[in-house]
């Protein structure tokens, strides 16, 4: 069960996260998916702009001019450019003038609503005068718009004054487009497919120009297109297709595909080659520089000369744009590789889930986690993937029982999917059946918001289950030492409450014993026998025995107590000195004494001297009955170990009885022959054993001892 | 010197004894006091409302530490917080020779400290020599 118990045992508040927001990412629009909006394609949409706006102003000036220059002021070399051509009618300017300023203010400004209006009136007004004079051809009528502004007094024309049908229809549909550039895409494309249109009808004209074939910009019987009214068009029809070349039927042109690459290069050519060829033919033939079957075969010629040479060029560019992507592409094959190959090889559960949660990909951590091969747990919600036993609580699975209200992993994943906040570091445990029995797993995971179109999330995972169970083991292993501790402590506050009580209260009886064995000697010592005075005498040697060995106890007891000091110990110095406290008190005794110079250590001085004086004093004391009495003191090399070593040639003892040396109270000599409570070399072990090091003794009996011990390095 | 008092603070019969003897040995025939307990020890030297006859107080106190109901260090520490009694000479005369015992005695300004011997002669030594000090080589505190 993820109880909060074990919630709160982690130190983490349900509930409580741990989050990192990612501020680059302040709306969570998903990101495009075929990234059409880059940098470069950005400043061609602007370049396209600015392109459209000049037309549009081109148009005005060359109308205003017409208008203006041409009927107001009645200069004829306005109205046609050349004497014979077909003029631009009064109407046909106004129209091209309103619809350039119709164009120039849905380019500049579109956003605003006056000016979309006026934009719309314009163009509708011009789509009427089209459609009233395309009717007036149709109908043969005479609707009496032609000469509304100026009169056209051309002798010859059929309907003077009236534009040509080409420019009727290039009027209309111009007009219409304009109408219909804005809105829908249905509508914009619809409006973008007329400007084509518009566009045709006078590249139609413009080719007759060129080819000089009048039938094509005008139709014999009526006023034909003329050559700047045919631009015109030409231009507004560009100027059109240019305002919003990001959208409709100009994305094909501007994406930044390859195609749209190749469309750009290619749709100037192929409109202006063929035009430039034609042109040149029909001046070479006009000036009889060469025949028409002449002129025919040099049109064919270059024209395929110079499409190859262009296809080539593009060619070339094109397959430089593709190498480069396809360097581009296995660099990011490259990268999602060593991604994947991170992804696979952290000991982490990676998993990728979507909106329901459910999983979408995982790593083979993961897999491995679950036991169950990829295919059975893609698809499956995340509790259930990893067979979280709260799956089973409720029919509709993960996520629907009642254990799942509080689950971290659950809540952290939907909020992520909602806010897009990512939640790191979570601790949260989960049941799960392990080795056949329901073991609680402990989880640190993180959630990270995924920058993909669709909501997803990646959900990393690290189980750290073995690493709780440690600590709590360590928690508890440190619980008992602890207790032990204590325990020992209270066992030392009791030993040193004994042996203070041993050391007040045994002494006291004992001092009334020797003391009134004492006084009666004093008292009646006349009336008692030797006999009587020889037991009163044992019983006070006895009394001070006692008092001895309770000194001697109370001397040990208080080693282990004792705290350390640890210092340079001069060894020599110490033996030096003991000695001579030794040959101070018996003077009489010769003993031939030799104390190694410079041995030094690290230790407690009092320790020391205490473990020093008792083996020198047992020295001293065992070599009392023999001659000459020699005692060293040295250190040696013990299987690469320093050795200090007090040595003798006394009583020696028994290697038998080597391992009862050392025990407190054991003496392997009669008291009789040598005096001592058998406390001193229990007295020595213990210091030494206090200094981390060994001692031990080599002897033969009447053959001297030699006590070896070493000291740690403290 | 034969009007000036010794006060015992001892709890053990033998010892109180034993102690008598000593001092009849060492021929010192001062009038010896002797307090059982802490409590004995204080009401003698503070009296029941904090007070003391002058002419009672001692030139010497020998003082156990181990006692019955208030014990030797208490009472030591009683005794200087007393206005009357904060000069009075006192010995530690005691069984113990816990190295702690002597601190806390010197820290609260005991004058001496005498370990008991266990040996009759070397204990009647000791008090002898002790009264000799105490009651014929020392100058007490000009309060008495």
């Amino acid at each position: 069960m993820a109880t909060t118990k074990n919630a709160n045992a982690s130190g983490q508040k349900p509930g409580a996260v741990v989050e990192r927001s990612n501020t680059e990412r302040g709306t969570h629009e998903p990101l495009l998916p075929h990234g059409l909006k880059t940098k470069g394609s950005s400043r061609l949409v602007s370049r396209c702009k600015t392109v459209s706006r000049i037309a549009a102003i081109a148009v005005i000036l060359i109308a205003g001019i017409v208008l203006f220059g041409g009927w107001l002021l009645g200069n004829p070399g306005l109205q046609s450019l050349a004497p014979g051509l077909p003029k631009m009618t009064p109407n046909t300017a106004l129209g091209l003038f309103l619809l350039a300023v119709s164009l120039f203010l849905q380019n500049s400004l579109p956003q605003q609503r006056r000016t979309g209006w006026i934009a719309r009136s314009f163009a509708a007004l011009v789509t009427v005068l089209g459609v009233l004079t395309a009717a007036e051809y149709l109908f043969r009528a005479n609707l009496g718009i032609d000469g509304l502004l100026f009169k056209d007094l051309t002798a010859g024309a059929t309907y003077p004054g009236r534009p040509s049908p080409h420019t009727a229809l290039a009027l209309t549909l111009t007009g219409a487009s304009l109408l219909f550039l804005g809105g829908r895409r249905w509508v914009l494309t619809s409006g973008q497919a007329l400007g084509i249109a518009a566009g045709f009808v006078a590249l139609v004209a413009v080719v007759g120009y060129v080819h000089g074939s009048s039938i094509f910009y005008g139709v014999t019987t009526y006023t034909g297109m003329a050559v700047h009214t045919a631009l015109s068009f030409l231009l507004l029809s560009l100027g059109i297709l240019l305002v919003q070349p990001d959208q409709g039927l100009m994305t094909v042109i501007t994406n930044d595909s390859a195609a749209g690459v190749l469309t750009r290069r290619l749709v100037p050519a192929i409109v202006a080659i063929p035009l430039l060829l034609g042109a040149l033919r029909a001046w070479g033939e006009r000036k009889g520089l060469y025949t028409t079957e002449f002129g025919l075969a040099l049109h064919a010629t270059l024209y395929v000369a110079i499409l190859a040479l262009l296809l080539g060029f593009f060619a070339r560019g094109l397959e430089r744009q593709e190498a480069r992507r396809r360097q581009a592409e296995r660099a990011l094959r490259e990268s999602e590789a060593h991604l994947w190959a991170i992804l696979q090889s952290v000991p982490i559960l990676t998993l990728v889930v979507d909106a329901d949660r459910r999983v979408l990909e995982l790593n083979d951590t993961a897999v491995d986690f679950t036991g169950k091969p990829v295919t059975e747990i893609v698809g499956l919600r995340g509790g259930e993937a990893l067979g979280c036993l709260h799956s089973l609580d409720d029919p509709r699975g993960c996520g629907f029982g009642t254990a799942c209200q509080i689950c971290q992993v659950r809540l952290a994943v939907l909020d992520t999917l909602e806010t897009g906040k990512n939640h790191y570091k979570v601790e949260w445990h989960l049941p799960f059946t392990r080795n056949g029995k329901v073991e609680e797993m402990t989880f640190l995971f993180s959630t990270t918001w995924l920058p993909t179109p669709e909501r997803e999330v990646l959900l990393c995972i690290d189980d750290i289950t073995d690493l709780k169970e440690a600590e709590m083991e360590v928690r508890q292993l440190n619980k008992v030492l602890e207790q032990h501790a204590a325990e020992l402590e209270a066992a030392n506050k009791e030993l040193e409450t004994f042996s203070y009580s041993v050391s007040h209260d045994l002494r006291a009886p004992l001092r009334s014993m020797t003391g009134f064995s004492q006084v009666l000697v004093e008292d009646y010592g006349s009336q008692l026998d030797e006999t009587a005075k020889q037991y009163l005498k044992r019983i006070q040697e006895s009394g001070e025995l006692m008092s001895q060995l309770i000194d001697d106890m109370l001397q040990l007891s208080r080693l282990t107590q004792a705290e350390m000091h640890v210092t340079h110990v001069d060894i020599s110095a110490l033996a030096q000195s003991i000695v001579a406290e030794l040959r101070r008190n018996e003077p009489e005794r010769l003993v031939d004494i030799k104390i190694e110079e410079g041995i030094s250590c690290q230790g407690d001085n009092r320790l020391l001297r205490q473990a020093l004086e008792n083996l020198i004093e047992n020295a001293w004391k065992f070599t009392g009955k023999v001659l000459p009495p020699r005692i060293e003191v040295g250190v040696t090399n013990h299987n690469g170990e320093l050795a200090y070593f007090v040595r003798d040639n006394g009583a020696g003892f028994d290697m038998t009885y080597a391992d009862k040396l050392f025990k407190p109270f054991q003496r392997l000599h009669e008291a009789e022959e040598f005096s001592g409570t058998g406390i001193g070399l229990a007295t020595v072990q213990r210091v030494i054993h206090r200094h981390g090091g060994r001692v031990w003794a080599e002897g033969a009996v009447g053959n001297g001892a030699t006590f070896y011990f070493t000291l740690n390095s403290l | 010197m034969q009007n000036k008092l010794i006060l015992l603070v001892e709890d053990n019969p033998n010892d109180i004894l034993l102690t008598e003897r000593a001092l009849k040995k060492a021929n010192i025939a001062n009038k010896l006091i002797v307090a059982r307990d802490g409590v004995e020890a204080l009401d003698y030297l503070l009296g029941k409302e904090g007070k003391c006859d002058p002419d009672k107080l001692p030139v010497v106190m020998l003082l156990d530490l181990k006692l019955p109901k208030i014990d030797g260090l208490e009472v030591l520490r009683r005794i200087r917080a007393s206005e009357r009694c904060r000069l009075l000479p006192v010995v530690i005369l005691t069984s113990s020779n816990e190295e702690k015992d002597m601190i806390a005695s010197y820290d609260l300004g005991a004058n001496s400290y005498v370990r008991k011997p266990v040996n009759f002669n070397e204990f009647a030594e000791a008090i002898r020599q002790l009264g000799l000090y105490w009651l014929v080589l020392n100058e007490p505190p000009p309060v008495f």
